[in-house]
């Protein structure tokens, strides 16, 4: 099959077509004819080399997490799939190609309304965002969130799923268009962050209370003020640290401690045993339509390359997809 | 009445006693005639004008948090005491001087067992301990605390209390002599953290997987490395920042993405509405003698000036207290 390869850590070695064996699925695993794979932060700071996961990669190895497609062939004890069921997950062994293979117990089923581009865009964005809002804020009808960066891949995911939830949204956007996108999957309220003081307006917004939760997807820049929009007892929850950016951050200890805040971390290794559960509870959203993708950009896999540098410069609307 | 009084947010400044009129116990108040008064870190801090809570007063002003002594009269409406009952408790309006108001929802009585030297050391630290360990962290049997600055007030009081709660207790401290003074309390295991790697260290004593619940009292010096000494699913609770220190602590943002990590920030304010539920449930085993208060130092009004110089110092065990 083709595939495309990180050949060396750091953005400066392009990407690597290339050609690799088919993947065999072991018990519990189903191949995956990939129609779409999704391009996302984490892959890119993998392949920076600066990702704790990037230890346990062996150069060159396939790029990418999150595909959806129809299923080929399902490994000994796999109940409930057949070959041409369509399906989203996350793989283990590399997205950006024209097979993958999922955990069974771990892959979704993409509604018929669904397109693969939409399928592949749900595995980072969606599970982390539930990871967010569910599993560590467990934000409550009523409470105000803040999403950081809500016109992105988990940005406008979290906007729709704290709507789900009853929550009333604020979000933040570089742009008008960033904007218009985050207020039509559910924003109340966008903040342009480069034009408008963001500590005031949220402040405005909320009659000076501040918001209940913080989904914070750009750590590194934000997490010095976004403590400082929070209630007491708010909560910060930290799912991403910025597209390409690293290093330090600083920690506002007498914010948070002045308003008793929690500020959470999570990473996404750690959800693997609730995936079952959580996309048990997904079904019936994703079936009815009540949470949807929007793919800003779709490009043929032979891309990928240039895929990550419209990651990188942040100029596209929720997510980027290649196509194999 | 004679009081100490802060002239200038100026360390350099020297605190005056002077004679200024006894304060009246308004509703909610009780005025005692002062056993004694604690000397806390954070009234150096405000001193400095670097602690937020410099906001609240105004030079000239009296220090002091809390105290302990006999009860002389009660404001209006005031229930649950008696003239010339023991009693400890907040201080509202300062806490060297011969007369203190307490805060009446901030305040217990004292049982005979503890002098008032230890009843004015009780509410700051066990009262911050209470809060870190039961309300924030919710620590529980088995877990291993880490108390990163075991031999001060607070350290003082939350190893104690999270021996009470079950826990295995590891303190960090700056000399033999701190070390000894946290294993009488009871640590099970001290680390110098002027000589070892505290992070390494706290791996070691939990085969690799890192402590369960951080106490942190100097999280500026701290925060950082925390983030390698805590497990995944830890709770990291800042109690303080390290006396005159403040108010940010630079972090690596990815250090902080791999783990599922609570920053959990806390302050007084947001506890006193919560004081007589916790003193309530601190009253029982303060009537059982369960939880000591070493008292390392007592001085009289006139030396306040060289008690704050102690106090910053560091060079002290436990509590450092002041009498009228």
């Amino acid at each position: 099959m083709k595939a495309v390869f990180v050949t060396k850590f750091g953005l400066d070695t392009p990407l690597e077509a290339g050609d690799a064996p088919d993947p065999k699925p072991g018990p519990g695993e189903i191949l995956v004819r990939v129609r779409a794979a999704g391009v996302n932060p984490l892959e890119v700071s993998v392949r920076q080399g600066a990702h704790p996961s990037a230890k346990l990669l062996k150069l060159p190895y396939i790029c990418g997490t999150d595909i959806a497609g129809e299923v080929e062939a399902a490994g000994e004890g796999v109940q409930g799939f057949k070959k041409g069921d369509r399906v989203w997950g996350r793989t283990a062994g590399g997205a950006y190609a024209e097979k993958a293979l999922l955990a069974a117990a771990e892959t979704g089923r993409l509604p018929s309304a669904m397109s693969f581009a939409e399928g592949a865009s749900l595995a980072i964005p969606l599970l982390t965002a539930w990871n967010a809002l569910v599993i560590k804020a467990e934000a409550q009808a009523g409470d105000a969130v803040l999403v950081q960066g809500g016109a992105g891949g988990v940005g406008h995911m979290a906007i729709q799923l704290a709507r789900r939830m009853g929550c009333r949204v604020l979000a933040t956007a570089s742009s008008d268009e960033k904007a218009d996108l985050c207020r039509q999957v559910g924003a109340e309220a966008v903040i342009n962050y480069r034009k408008e003081d963001v500590a005031a307006r949220v402040m405005e917004l909320t009659g000076g209370r501040g918001v209940d939760v913080v989904v914070e997807t750009v750590a590194a820049e934000n997490l010095a003020t976004s403590v400082g929009l929070t209630c007491v007892n708010g909560k910060v929850i930290i799912v991403g640290n910025g597209t390409g950016k690293g290093g330090q951050g600083t920690f506002p200890l007498r914010d948070a401690m002045g308003r008793d805040a929690r500020i959470i971390t999570l990473a996404s290794g750690f959800l693997k045993p609730r995936l079952p559960e959580i996309l048990r509870r997904l079904d019936p959203i994703l079936e009815s339509g009540g949470i949807r993708a929007h793919v800003g950009r779709e490009m043929p896999l032979a891309q990928a390359e240039e895929a990550q540098k419209v990651l990188l410069s942040g100029k596209f609307l929720g997510k980027i997809v290649l196509k194999p | 009445m004679r009081a100490v009084r802060v002239h200038q947010f100026n360390l350099d400044v020297p605190m005056r006693l002077e004679e200024v009129p006894d304060p009246r116990p308004a509703a909610g108040q009780v005025l005692i005639k002062t056993g004694a008064a604690a000397i806390n870190p954070v009234d150096v801090a405000i001193r400095q004008g670097v602690h937020p809570y410099a906001k609240l007063v105004k030079p000239p002003y009296i220090p002091g948090a809390e105290a302990a002594g006999e009860v002389l009269a009660l404001g209006p409406g005031v229930q649950g005491f008696q003239v010339g009952q023991r009693v400890f408790g907040r201080a509202l309006g300062g806490g060297y001087a011969g007369r203190v108001l307490l805060d009446a929802r901030g305040a217990g009585e004292l049982p005979a067992r503890y002098s008032w030297a230890e009843g004015a050391s009780i509410t700051v630290a066990y009262g911050t301990a209470w809060n870190a360990l039961v309300i924030k962290a919710g620590a529980g049997p088995g877990e291993t605390v880490l108390i990163q600055g075991g031999a001060g007030g607070v350290g003082m009081a939350a190893i104690q209390l999270a021996k009470r709660l079950g826990c295995r207790v590891v303190a960090t401290v700056s000399s033999r002599e701190k070390a000894d003074f946290c294993r009488g309390l009871g640590a099970d295991e001290t680390i110098n953290y002027k000589a070892e790697d505290f992070a390494a260290r706290c791996m070691e004593l939990t085969g690799g997987r890192g402590v369960d619940v951080i106490v942190e009292l100097a999280a500026c010096d701290n925060f950082d490395k925390d983030l390698d000494a805590i497990r995944v699913d830890g709770r990291l609770v800042v109690v303080g920042t390290g006396t005159g220190k403040g108010p940010k602590a630079e972090f690596r943002v990815p250090g902080v993405m791999t783990k599922d990590v609570r920053v959990l920030g806390m302050a007084a304010v947001n506890l006193a509405p919560k004081m007589p539920e916790v003193l309530r449930r601190l009253g029982s085993l303060l009537s059982e003698g369960a939880l000591k208060v070493h008292v390392d130092r007592q001085v009289r009004l006139e030396e306040a000036n060289e008690a704050h110089d102690l106090v910053l110092s560091g060079k002290f065990l436990g509590k450092v207290v002041i009498t009228a």
